[in-house]
């Protein structure tokens, strides 16, 4: 693990002092330290979820799994590194990284968040070292879990609007989102050429060419078209906005800003802020003959319940707001509790299929991408809504028709 | 006027009847009580002290306060019941698994569908009278296991938590209140219950909540049912410095189950509430709520009477149970004759394949018969799951059975089924889902049932009658000698009592998971039953259409 003090990072100690001047990025070497950070996080859930789904293989395997998972949050130079166990994370490991980050005299604005980030990492490494110790598959299973909830923190949660909170949040909203030798330009005002937009060390929005512009993308609050630019503007866009006006306000009352030109609403924004597209097209098609044959039989051919209840329009997705259900609750009721009378019977492509008819059926949009027959962990914080551009012209019960 | 003529009739048909002495008398007395509330347009409460002696009305889910399902009646007999036609057939129009029984008052019967609507029918032409179509949000599963009618009122108690009073003339809605506490995961399926407090000389309006396998505990609460409001309630998981918390380990108790599902029996003369508290949560994943988890899987006896219910016995079937095994007929009360000797007993009902009778005074032990294929009963399920008998919907089911005074037998139908139960790794509380810890089982092997018909006397069978799909029916019997059921391949069957032989059956095109009902209009003896769609009892070797949701009138054709 480097722990060098070098990188105090004068561009974000300026970033205090110069209030309403572009800000520079983070160093290069912060960048690359925050997404190894993230990556590590990441290879640690995936080690933990793989060991709690291939859990039957005995207690060996998912001890190991443990050690695993403490390799990548811990690096190498810990203590706790334990070398004969595979590290699926980098030699830093995300502590390292996130003290490297840490360890500098200024402020930046990411600082308080990985101060959380680093105590949920913690926490997650005390109840990993539990799972490992674990006499059992429920012991293994309820440590194992509790550091996956706090790594779900550590991570941050990417929601359909924003990124929220852990290392995800911090990358996307402040300088650990910019690459090294980007052009970084004034966040304050609106952008005039490609690059990354700073202010106060907060990133408050990216441009680039319509044809460097992948939609959707992970981390935009909103997206605009700007003449041939698209501009994502990030969660804390809203705030760099009122800390310039604040700060431009008191110390340079005269400066004009240079307007923003009018901003035309466009349909890349649209779909942005429209409920994600989870599924094909193909998988609601088949999925809906799967329903036809083990499903209406109790919820009913026009979705509306039988003996069961109801599962897509009106009635459902209020109670999915009421009681915050997720796609994660969903796929769990769907895949282990469906058919009521003969659950987890039908093949993992046959349940990928019906709930994506179920989608299909609450008028979320079809996509290119399959709805998946194993669950990313994103499932577990992205709550069913009711679409705000439904996709199709919903029934008197609020249900899409599936063709 | 026009009703009190009509009691009368009924009265000369069971003196034509040649009914028993006793009976007779109650038959008297029944139809001074009815001339007294003739003009009503439902019972008072004094129409509940004499249900038995009441032909003409069936004011009760399961007939009287002690659900034994038997009517005096003997127009229909062994001799003409293979002339028993259907009069007419009620399309209801909310198609769905029907579970409850018609009310009858006066030629007018309320039945209730499954998602709650209320229908009133003339029983003589088969004419709908009003409607009242509630559509609440369902929980989990359609049911709806009967309404109460009392004091010019209908009550239903609705699938998303409400109690409903409407004008038993107009079906209009005279209130429309919340009544459970978290309705993320607590509903009614029951019929509200009218009674009697003594110590007020008010009614009461007890209801039994549905929560179980959605992260509630159980609960019996008492509600004013003119406007209402909830007199008091009672948890079936008694909260921490009670000793039945300590059954339970850590805070598992607090989202423990124990609901009340079913149809609770009174003893009017000494104020005691009879009710079944249904199993614990997690359903299936044992190791998180270690102990006997009390008073789950547990007959209560509760004292009423008072301001507040006092808990007189309970008797725990199944200790710390890990299949969804809890008892859900009606527990039926009775005073029979035990190797010659007379008792006060109740009999109950669970899905794990037992039949068990009580003495009712004291809770304890008469006797205990298997009554269903049984296996691998004290294997909780595993990750990698396992086999055992009966599944969830096997054993005895919701509808229970019948007792009969004059051969002191009890008819039973039962059900024979396996099921491959998994427990999953974790159990999460998710609001409004099942907390089950695993998954209802898949169905293994043939699915069967039969109607048992056990001698109190001697506690055996005296006959068992095999039928080739499970039953879930419910049955009634009466004087003349017959026990009727419903099948789940649509048939509605009358047995000899005596026999068991086969008498009579009717195909209605739907399963019937209904039990039926006999009652006079006029001179006539009418037996009527609901079917529907199957609903949980849906199996996979069952036909997957119907003929719809129907209630229909039998008679005896001249």
């Amino acid at each position: 693990m480097r722990r060098t003090n070098l990188t105090l990072a004068p561009a974000a100690g300026a970033v205090l002092l110069a209030l309403a001047a572009p800000a520079s990025a983070a160093t290069i070497s912060d960048h690359a330290s925050s997404a190894a950070a993230l990556r590590d996080i990441k290879a640690a859930i995936a080690v933990i979820t793989g060991a709690e789904d291939a859990a039957a293989s005995g207690p060996a395997s998912y001890r190991l799994a443990a050690q695993s998972a403490i390799n990548a949050l811990v690096g190498e130079h810990s203590r706790q590194f334990v070398a004969s166990v595979p590290n699926p994370g980098d030699a830093g490991g995300a502590i390292g990284q996130v003290n490297h980050l840490l360890d500098r005299r200024a402020n930046p604005p990411f600082v308080p968040v990985l101060h959380g980030v680093l105590v949920n990492v913690l926490a997650a490494v005390g109840h990993l070292q539990d799972a490992r110790k674990a006499r059992g598959l429920t012991a293994f299973e309820v440590a194992s879990s509790r550091a996956l909830e706090d790594l779900d923190v550590a991570q941050g949660r990417a929601s359909e609007y924003d990124v929220l909170g852990g290392m995800a949040g911090a990358i996307a909203n402040t300088g650990l989102g910019v690459p090294a030798g980007a052009a970084i330009l004034n966040g304050c005002a609106a952008p005039a050429r490609t690059g990354y937009g700073m202010s106060h060390g907060w990133l408050a929005w990216r441009a680039v060419t319509l044809s460097d512009a992948t939609i959707p993308d992970a981390g935009a609050a909103f997206i605009r078209k700007d003449g041939n630019m698209v501009v994502f503007y990030t969660a804390a866009a809203p705030m760099v906005r009122h800390l310039c006006d604040t700060h431009a306000a008191a110390i340079r009352p005269t400066v004009t800003r240079a307007k923003p030109k009018p901003a035309r609403l466009i349909e890349v924004a649209a779909q942005a802020a429209a409920t994600k597209a989870l599924y094909t097209a193909a998988q609601a098609k088949q999925g809906k003959a799967v329903y036809s044959a083990d499903c209406a039989s109790c919820h009913g051919g026009n979705l509306q319940g039988v003996a069961a209840p109801a599962i897509a329009g009106k009635d459902f997705l209020a109670t999915a707001k009421k009681d915050g259900w997720t796609v994660g609750v969903i796929r769990t009721i769907v895949t282990q509790n469906m058919p009521f009378n003969n659950p987890a019977s039908l093949k993992p492509a046959q349940y990928a299929e019906v709930i994506a008819y179920l989608l299909a059926s609450n008028c979320y949009p079809a996509g290119k991408t399959a709805f998946p027959e194993h669950a990313p962990t994103d499932f577990a914080t992205m709550k069913i809504v009711t679409p705000a551009h439904p996709a199709g012209t919903p029934n008197m019960f609020g249900v899409c028709a599936v063709k | 006027m026009l009703k009190t003529t009509r009691s009368m009739r009924w009265s000369r048909t069971a003196l034509a009847g040649g009914i028993a002495a006793t009976a007779l008398a109650f038959g008297l007395a029944g139809s001074a009580q009815a001339g007294t509330t003739a003009n009503a347009v439902t019972p008072g409460m004094k129409d509940f002290t004499n249900t038995q002696g009441d032909h003409a009305n069936w004011i009760l889910p399961a007939k009287n306060y002690n659900n034994d399902r038997y009517v005096s009646l003997t127009s229909i007999s062994p001799a003409n019941v293979s002339k028993l036609k259907p009069v007419w057939t009620f399309k209801i129009s909310d198609n769905g698994p029907i579970e409850a029984a018609p009310l009858i008052w006066h030629g007018i019967a309320y039945i209730t569908s499954a998602h709650d609507h209320v229908y009133a029918i003339d029983v003589k032409t088969g004419k709908l009278k009003w409607q009242f179509s509630d559509n609440p949000h369902v929980i989990s599963f359609a049911a709806n296991r009967g309404v109460a009618l009392v004091d010019g009122n209908v009550y239903v108690a609705t699938l998303d938590g409400r109690l409903i009073a409407l004008n038993a003339e107009t079906g209009k809605k005279v209130f429309d209140k919340l009544a459970v506490k978290d309705p993320t995961n607590s509903f009614y399926t029951m019929a509200p219950l009218p009674w009697r407090n003594p110590s007020t000389g008010k009614t009461e309006l007890l209801l039994g909540v549905s929560d179980g396998d959605w992260g509630g505990i159980g609960n019996i609460a008492a509600y004013d049912p003119k406007t209402g409001k909830e007199l008091w309630q009672w948890n079936t998981v008694p909260g921490p410095g009670k000793p039945a918390n300590k059954t339970w380990s850590g805070d598992s108790w607090k989202r423990g189950g124990a609901a009340v599902w079913t149809q609770m029996a009174i003893d009017p003369k000494t104020g005691i509430l009879y009710a079944n508290a249904g199993n614990p949560q997690p359903d299936f994943n044992g190791p998180v709520r270690k102990g006997k988890n009390l008073y789950s899987d547990s007959l209560l006896a509760l004292n009423i009477s008072g301001a507040k219910p006092k808990l007189v016995w309970y008797h725990q079937f199944i200790a710390h149970d890990t299949h969804d095994w809890d008892p859900v007929m009606p527990p039926v009360l009775f005073d029979g004759k035990v190797n010659g000797k007379t008792m006060p007993l109740v009999a109950d009902g669970d899905k794990a394949g037992n039949f068990w009778l009580l003495n009712s005074k004291t809770g304890a032990l008469v006797n205990h018969l298997v009554i269903s294929m049984q296996y691998h009963q004290n294997t909780e399920p595993t990750l990698k799951g396992n086999v055992a008998c009966p599944n969830t919907n096997g054993g005895v089911e919701f509808n229970g059975g019948t007792y009969d005074p004059q051969t002191n037998m009890i008819y039973l139908p039962s059900s024979n089924e396996c099921g491959f139960w998994r427990a999953t790794k974790n159990v999460v509380y998710i609001g409004g889902q099942f907390y089950l810890g695993g998954a209802f089982p898949k169905f293994v092997g043939p699915n069967t049932g039969q109607l048992n018909a056990i001698d109190v006397g001697d506690g055996v069978f005296a006959w068992r009658e095999p039928e080739k799909l499970p039953m879930a029916g419910g049955a009634l019997s009466t004087a003349s000698g017959l026990v009727f059921t419903g099948m789940e391949n649509g048939d509605f069957a009358a047995f000899d009592a005596n026999s068991g032989k086969e008498l009579w059956k009717y195909q209605t095109g739907s399963p019937i998971i209904a039990p039926p009902v006999a009652f006079t209009e006029g001179s006539t003896e009418y037996v009527a039953v609901a079917s529907g769609p199957a609903g949980n009892q849906q199996l996979p070797n069952m036909p997957k259409t119907n003929a719809g949701t129907e209630l229909t009138m039998f008679a005896v054709s001249k």
